[in-house]
């Protein structure tokens, strides 16, 4: 099966090509990633110790409840650097797809090569940069720390931009910058809490239960770590978080091959 | 060992190649044929269809109908096969700018699999060793035509497709890349289509021709066919270490209209139809005055150009 796919792709083409989009961007990228990392840092790790103490504290009431609004926080942050990031990916795509990818494809690399290689800048690289930046600096400061780090809402996160990225290959391939950013603005500051806004009145104009329960799930889907801090304990998210992960990978996955497909069959160098 | 078919005649097969952008017929239906080793001239006004066809011949785009072949791959299916054997020289390249001339070479050289030689090679030959660590938004018109070149020909390619080569550039820049187009064509026995509009450039380098308007060919074939059928104007140039003997032996032929010396031999223009007549008595008399080499000469393309593109109108 390997070597089925050696046939279809070349993994040292790829690599080329990913390296080439990345030389231009690397040292934007280190430092974005170290601001970030730092800013996690001062906010991940007193919280986490902050938690540590709070659960040794041993009192005959009630027991203390740890905090963990400080890693939603840092989540926050560094979804919004890293969705900037991704953006700026899918930005550059859409520029050398109007002005060199002349040159790059008349260079003996396949179109599946060369939107792969973008696919990976656009979604995987954000996505990793992301994660690193939150446990590398907790692993720095002590690796027990990382297992006390919640997985569980970072897992979420990073599925939730999976997806979002994913988006930002499909308007790359209008060519036009102006319509990535459009795509990126709604997707990371509109969309997510123009929806919950929207449910509420629909809620409240319709008292619709039950369609509003299906939105709700449809929004859970597409923003499993945004319905989850913003609905957790409300009584309103309609699936587990986790289950609803599944079917934001299934999209983000379907969405890709579908640029792929698009990208192999359909694109032009006019 | 070859994935492709090194032995075949036609580098090139085109048979009934539609394409269509939009409202626009861009390609209808055009055949053609280019011979392995062979200098082709791609001829046609603005709009005729040629960088659509060349773009096509690289897999940039997809066919609406038809066949392509190029060593006898599709190319649209087997992209980096094909391309892997292409050198291709654009007509308006954009590279990007943040890069050094080093940097967009090696680039290119690592996806054809190629080495620091080849890399400083391409370098050489395309005399852009003084700006190899130069950023290509540093470059004027004639440098960027020059990176084109040193990226066309890295690891010499079976093919090289030149579209425009010599646009914008000053005729000494011209001339350069012209040597370079003929002695790779000579050197490395390099298959060459180029398309392009300067006429008597073409005629420099190239032994056959493409005539192609409004998406159609009109005419194809090598300039002696070309020359023979449209029974144009044939100028040939007959290499001889006898010029004056050759002339006066030749000038008395009911078939030859005028005769000149030139440096190492005659240019001779011969009555329409009549050019197989001028090379029968050269085959004949060959020995007896030295003669090394008979080829086409300057003025014979630009004649056929109006013919069958002026007819076409």
């Amino acid at each position: 099966m390997l070597s089925n796919l050696r046939s279809v792709i070349s993994v040292n083409r790829i690599r080329l090509h990913f390296g080439f989009i990345l030389s231009k961007h690397m040292l934007h990228y280190a430092i974005v990633a170290f601001i970030a990392s730092i800013i996690n840092a001062y906010i991940v790790i007193p919280s986490i110790l902050e938690e540590i103490v709070m659960l040794s504290v041993k009192t005959p009431y009630a027991p203390v409840m740890a905090p963990t609004r400080f890693i939603g926080l840092s989540l926050n942050l560094a979804h919004l650097i890293f969705s900037i990031v991704s953006l700026s990916m899918a930005s550059s795509m859409a520029r050398e797809l109007s002005t060199t990818s002349l040159f790059h494809l008349s260079q003996p690399i396949k179109r599946l090569e060369y939107a792969l290689s973008w696919l990976f800048a656009i979604t995987l690289l954000p996505s990793v940069l992301m994660a690193l930046s939150l446990f590398v600096p907790v692993a720095s400061f002590d690796p027990r720390l990382v297992l006390r780090v919640g997985f569980q809402p970072i897992y979420l996160r990073i599925v939730e931009d999976f997806l979002v990225f994913s988006i930002f290959c499909w308007a790359a391939l209008s060519k036009r910058q102006g319509i990535v950013a459009f795509v990126g603005l709604f997707f990371i500051l509109i969309f997510p809490y123009l929806s919950l806004v929207l449910f509420s009145l629909i809620y409240y104009v319709l008292r619709a239960k039950i369609a509003l329960n299906f939105l709700f799930m449809v929004y859970e889907v597409i923003f499993p770590s945004t319905a989850y801090s913003f609905l957790q304990g409300s009584g309103l998210l309609a699936l587990d978080p986790m289950k609803a992960s599944y079917g934001t990978l299934a999209i983000s996955v379907a969405i890709q091959m579908l640029y792929l497909l698009h990208f192999t069959r359909r694109f032009e160098v006019r | 060992m070859y994935y492709y078919n090194k032995e075949v005649t036609q580098v090139i097969v085109v048979r009934d190649l539609w394409k269509r952008f939009g409202r626009i017929q861009a390609l209808k239906g055009i055949t053609f044929e280019v011979k392995k080793g062979s200098a082709t001239a791609l001829l046609g006004p603005n709009g005729a269809g040629k960088t659509t066809t060349l773009k096509i011949l690289l897999g940039l785009l997809r066919p609406d109908s038809g066949q392509v072949e190029v060593f006898g791959m599709n190319p649209w299916r087997r992209e980096d096969k094909v391309r892997s054997i292409i050198g291709v020289l654009h007509e308006r390249p954009i590279y990007p700018e943040w890069a050094s001339v080093r940097q967009l070479i090696r680039y290119a050289a690592k996806l054809r699999g190629l080495g620091e030689m080849d890399e400083g090679r391409a370098i050489k030959l395309s005399g852009l060793e003084d700006y190899a660590d130069v950023r290509v938004s540093s470059l004027s018109r004639g440098y960027l035509q020059r990176l084109g070149i040193a990226l066309a020909i890295l690891g010499d390619p079976e093919l090289l497709l030149l579209d425009e080569p010599t646009a914008n550039l000053d005729p000494a820049a011209r001339m350069e890349i012209l040597r370079l187009i003929s002695l790779l064509k000579e050197e490395l026995d390099v298959t060459v289509l180029i398309s392009s509009h300067i006429i008597p450039e073409l005629e420099m380098v190239c032994d056959s021709a493409i005539f192609i308007n409004e998406g159609l060919v009109l005419d194809a074939g090598s300039l002696d066919e070309l020359a023979r059928r449209h029974n144009s104007r044939a100028m040939v140039t007959v290499k001889t270490k006898n010029p004056r003997e050759l002339a006066s032996k030749l000038v008395s032929k009911g078939y030859v209209r005028s005769v000149e010396i030139i440096p190492d031999g005659v240019k001779v223009e011969v009555v329409p139809g009549e050019l197989t007549a001028l090379e029968n008595e050269i085959s004949r008399i060959g020995r007896e005055y030295g003669i090394d080499e008979i080829r086409p000469a300057i003025g014979k393309l630009q004649d056929l150009y109006w013919k069958v593109v002026g007819i076409a109108k």
